[in-house]
């Protein structure tokens, strides 16, 4: 199909609604549009996912590099770009209120045009049908983010976060186009349905691309920038990369490498599904750490990330080992990983963005009592906090369950014992993250919520404005719908993942849990749990105090945990993995005896970043200054480079056929 | 609806007397008279009827937590068949081990609620040895799902493992009775009995709770004891052939019985570890349950089709040639126990180091 009459009405249609979205300045007006947009978005992607596939393409003058900008309207990008929009409505409500504590202090004049931009790209990337379009759309959404990361660029620590943020975008556009061009070479065509490259041929430009797509998708060992970039960036924008633009990556992954293969090499799976487990550990263990709230969120995307290339991994090795199943039922697992975190992630981040707003700081050493102040955005964090964590009847829980059963699947069905074997460990190993995911949000809403005010301004905080508050239940309410609903999700991501198995029975068969009659259990014994108390209350009512007083007057705030008392023990267990110690320091006369003063002093050493990244950063820093000597301004030197390079390419050109 | 009567019934009556059976076999074997076996009724009687103290600083999750707590495994056990009987609700291993994370969570929260420092003391442990515990659980249930070709609990139970049985249930065994006695906050892990608030882990999680709020907290902690105990039951019952109903429901009231008895042997002749010294011990659970996986893997011959239709639909392909390079490396680098044994780390080293915080207990 080529441009038609329907295609040009939605592009129109973009057009405009992306014009009025530039123009606006008032707050109010662009957040309707934004959630038009995005609910516009959500219906089309859900059209999209009953609809046949089909290809668009743009009529002559827009093309690149001999080949037309080329749109895929299929199941998998109907997926992402509801996931996309939903993400995207859920927001919608709470950007006016952020937006004007932010005007405060930085220049928004370019966040709404760099926000439509950032949408209307990563819906072009999910629907690019060739390499150009894709990398065109790709490059748009890298850009256009970065301009989000540094809203509050009067910052010096926002702009070196943004910068990094860059650095990352440019080190993963670069090998995804390397993978994509040398795909080129090899098949002779840009567009992707067009490539079919297996074994040794398709090893190097998948690696390639996977290095492309793992840097953006914050995939263990390219995961530094989104810690760096996350705290950073405002919070609505926060929600939105890491619900939805990580995510824009693992569908080109799904794309490229399941749906169907166009680079399939046994390594690879096995690649996806490796770096996926360590990315789930090393990204909740590195969580659990952090002390300001948005890094603690950003490390937890690196761990949730790293259950769905679990997931893709899985879909990858076992259509590999001819389990189309279970490889089908993984692929699902993941996708609905994907829309469950994407949910789950945006409301953390808007929540964490409204403790923000209302008390001026995310660290979680200052944090602490807001649960009084906040109840909205309390009950908030913790819904988002238990669903996060897998706790039934949520909707983590139905995308975690089901990431289980595929590496069961993949474990009975298997015929040789390494994989069997490495399966069921693989389900130990989420099990383990799970627990820790657990002990890093009891830490994250315990610290932040609960217990004493520390300061005055914490005793003070106000609760956040009614859109931003309406934002967080809606998207608290989807956790809890998707979670109940999780059958339906399930058939309705059938057509996506149908042609792994085209003839296997119903996904929805996989579903044995009864989750209404369990929620409805839970909630009645809750419920007759908490009459039976309300009852007793009225006969002797329960008197509310000072305990632990002991005579010597109410406890203060000092005496409660911290956010690094608590995770203390949990840190020294895996300690090796982060040098992970701690300096006590006794002042006095007699410290032994009186001491006057005891400072404690955890202090870790992030071994990636300081023994990986740090020393190719300054070695590429010492390389470029020795270039730049090149452009002092000789005229011999720029005369000399020049004819080495002209050299250096003449003796290549010569060279490759 | 018989199904649910019972397994209500049993639910609610049982586990008090579980706790008290268990606390006049441990008083016995320690040369003591002990309170009667019925005391825990009344127990939560009274605490029921008496009123309780909050404290000024908790929130709405410090009222509701108990209830919620108690609500997760109330569902675990009827979902779990833990007397042998079909259980009413559908269960799964996940389900399983999810709802009682969730009933940690909410626990773990209410004891933050009220800022003091010994909640977040065990709220804290609880969690560190919720990370040692629950992997070592997840495994070894894991690999009788695998075996059996379904996380389905009541497919699961089932099933009978072949020949592999002799090895298989004894390291599967072990790792449970680890992980299910770390997971009770029993010995050799935690002391329900002791009386130091700074060594305590779990009793450290409930100590603010009082009144109403305790008795539900009592009584969930008892529910939690017979089901973990009656899962144990079910999978030693996998070493037999097939019992008839009533029979397998008889073995299992006395295994739970039995499994009680075990912890008050082991509470009087053992003492609490050290709290840097179980990481070493759940090692051993941990280990247990890979090298059952690692038998069920090598199994060669395929796995029986499930029998439930609600079994998922895997199937096995019929001589499909497995492509030796696809294979999956394991992952050894985290759950490599001896990089837990490490963290135990000698005793002399430890007693001589300087102490900080909350860890020369």
């Amino acid at each position: 199909m080529t441009f038609g009459l329907p295609a040009l009405l939605v592009a129109g249609a973009v057009l405009a609604w992306g014009l009025l979205l530039s123009g606006g300045r008032a707050h109010r007006r662009s957040a309707l549009l934004l959630l038009s947009g995005g609910c516009a978005a959500l219906i089309g992607g859900v059209l999209l996912m009953a609809a046949a596939p089909s290809d668009v393409y743009l009529a002559a003058p827009f093309s690149l590099g001999g080949s037309p900008f080329a749109f895929r309207l299929d199941p998998l990008a109907g997926w992402f770009v509801a996931v996309i929009g939903l993400v995207a409505a859920g927001t919608a409500p709470y950007q006016p209120g952020y937006l004007r504590h932010l005007t405060r202090h930085a220049e928004t004049r370019a966040y709404w045009p760099s926000l439509g931009l950032l949408l209307v790209s990563m819906v072009g990337v999910v629907l690019a049908a060739n390499a150009p379009t894709f990398l065109v759309a790709w490059e748009v959404m890298s850009l256009s983010s970065f301009a989000l990361v540094a809203t509050d660029g009067r910052t010096p620590a926002v702009r070196s976060a943004a910068l990094v943020y860059l650095g990352a975008t440019r080190v993963g556009t670069a090998a995804l186009m390397g993978g994509f061009l040398w795909a080129h070479a090899q098949s002779g065509s840009w567009t992707f349905s067009d490539w079919h490259l297996s074994g040794a041929a398709a090893l190097g430009p998948g690696l390639l691309v996977l290095l492309g797509l793992g840097v953006k998708a914050g995939m263990w060992p390219f995961h530094l920038w989104l810690p760096i970039a996350h705290p950073a960036a405002p919070s609505p924008v926060s929600a939105l990369m890491s619900g939805v633009m990580v995510k824009v990556a693992v569908y080109a992954l799904v794309r490229l490498f399941v749906l169907p293969a166009a680079f399939s090499h046994p390594a690879l799976g096995v690649t996806v599904l490796v770096l996926g487990a360590v990315s789930a550990f090393w990204g909740v263990l590195f969580a659990l750490l952090q002390d300001d709230l948005k890094r603690l969120l950003a490390y937890c995307t690196v761990e949730n990330v790293g259950l769905i290339l679990v997931g893709v991994g899985l879909a990858m090795v076992a259509s590999g080992l001819g389990l189309p199943v279970a490889a089908r039922l993984a692929l699902a697992a993941a996708l609905f990983h994907v829309l469950s975190h994407a949910v789950v992630k945006a409301l953390l981040f808007l929540a964490a963005g409204a403790m923000d707003v209302a008390t001026g700081t995310r660290d979680l050493r200052l944090l602490s009592g807001l649960g009084r102040r906040l109840p909205t955005t309390f009950a908030c964090f913790v819904a988002g906090s238990a669903a996060i964590c897998a706790l039934p009847p949520l909707s983590g829980f139905a995308s975690e369950w089901l990431l289980y059963q595929s590496a069961l699947g993949l474990a009975v069905g298997g015929s040789a014992p390494l994989p069997r074997f490495a399966a069921m460990l693989l389900v130990g190993w989420i099990a383990l993250a799970g627990v820790l995911a657990l002990a890093c949000f009891v830490k994250a809403t315990g610290i932040a919520f609960l217990g004493r005010p520390r300061s005055a301004e914490m005793a003070e905080a106000v609760e956040v404005g009614r859109g931003m508050r309406i934002a967080q239940i809606g998207l608290a309410a989807v956790c809890l719908l998707l979670g109940l609903g999780a059958p339906w999700v399930l058939a309705a991501l059938e057509p996506v993942v149908a042609p792994l198995a085209p003839a296997a029975a119903a996904l929805t068969t996989v579903w044995t849990l009864p989750m209404g009659s369990l929620a409805a259990v839970l909630a009645l014994t809750v419920a007759a749990a908490w009459c039976l108390r309300r009852t007793a209350d009225l006969a002797q009512p329960s008197r509310t105090y000072i305990t632990w007083e002991c005579g010597f007057g109410d406890l203060g705030p000092r005496m409660q945990a911290t956010a690094g008392s608590f995770a203390q023990p949990l840190l020294r267990l895996f300690g090796n993995l982060m040098r992970y110690a701690v300096t006590r320091r006794v002042e006095g006369d007699r410290a032994d005896l009186f001491p006057r003063r005891i400072t404690v002093v955890p202090s870790t050493d992030p071994i990636l970043g300081a023994h990986v990244y740090r020393p190719a950063v300054q070695f590429i820093d010492r390389c470029g200054r020795w270039i730049a000597r090149c452009q002092a301004g000789s005229i011999h030197a720029y005369l000399t480079a020049m004819l080495v390079v002209l050299l250096l390419l003449l003796v290549v050109g010569r060279m490759v056929p | 609806m018989i199904g649910w009567a019972l397994y209500l019934a049993y639910t609610l009556l049982l586990p008090p007397l579980l706790i008290g059976l268990l606390r006049k076999l441990k008083s016995r074997l320690q040369g003591r008279q002990g309170p009667p076996v019925w005391q825990v009724y009344r127990d939560l009687a009274k605490l029921a009827r008496k009123g309780e103290t909050i404290s000024e600083t908790t929130t709405w999750v410090f009222a509701a937590a108990p209830s919620v707590a108690l609500g997760c495994v109330l569902v675990c056990a009827l979902s779990v068949p833990w007397l042998g009987l079909p259980a009413p609700l559908h269960g799964d291993v996940f389900l399983l081990v999810y709802l009682l994370a969730l009933g940690k969570f909410a626990m773990s929260l209410a004891a933050l609620d009220p800022g003091t420092t010994f909640g977040a003391l065990g709220a804290s442990r609880e969690a560190a040895v919720g990370v040692l515990a629950e992997p070592a659980l997840v495994l070894a249930l894991a690999a009788l799902a695998v075996q059996a070709g379904s996380s389905d609990l009541a497919v699961l139970f089932a099933s009978r493992p072949g020949a592999e049985l002799g090895t298989l249930l004894p390291l599967v065994g072990t790792a449970l009775w680890l992980s299910i006695t770390a997971e009770l906050a029993r010995m050799p892990v935690d002391d329900p009995t002791t009386h130091l608030e700074l060594t305590m882990i779990h009793e450290a999680l409930i100590l603010e709770n009082s009144g109403r709020n305790l008795a539900l907290v009592e009584l969930g902690a008892g529910i939690k004891l017979a089901v973990l105990f009656g899962l144990l039951a079910q999978v030693l019952l996998m070493g037999t052939p097939a019992l008839a109903p009533w029979a397998a429901h008889a073995t299992s009231l006395a295994l739970i019985v039995g499994a009680c008895a075990v912890v008050a042997f082991i509470e009087t002749v053992m003492v609490r570890l050290r709290w840097r010294r179980i990481p070493a011990l759940m090692a051993f659970g941990l280990t247990a349950a890979t090298m059952a996986c690692l038998i069920v893997a090598l199994k060669s011959e395929a796995p029986s089709p499930a029998p439930d239709r609600h079994a998922p639909a895997w199937h096995r392909p019929s001589a499909q040639p497995s492509d030796e390079t696809t294979a999956i490396p394991p992952q050894r680098s985290g759950l490599r126990p001896d990089a837990t044994l490490e963290r135990g780390g000698p005793a002399r080293a430890v007693l001589f180091a300087p102490r900080s915080g909350a860890e020369h207990v």
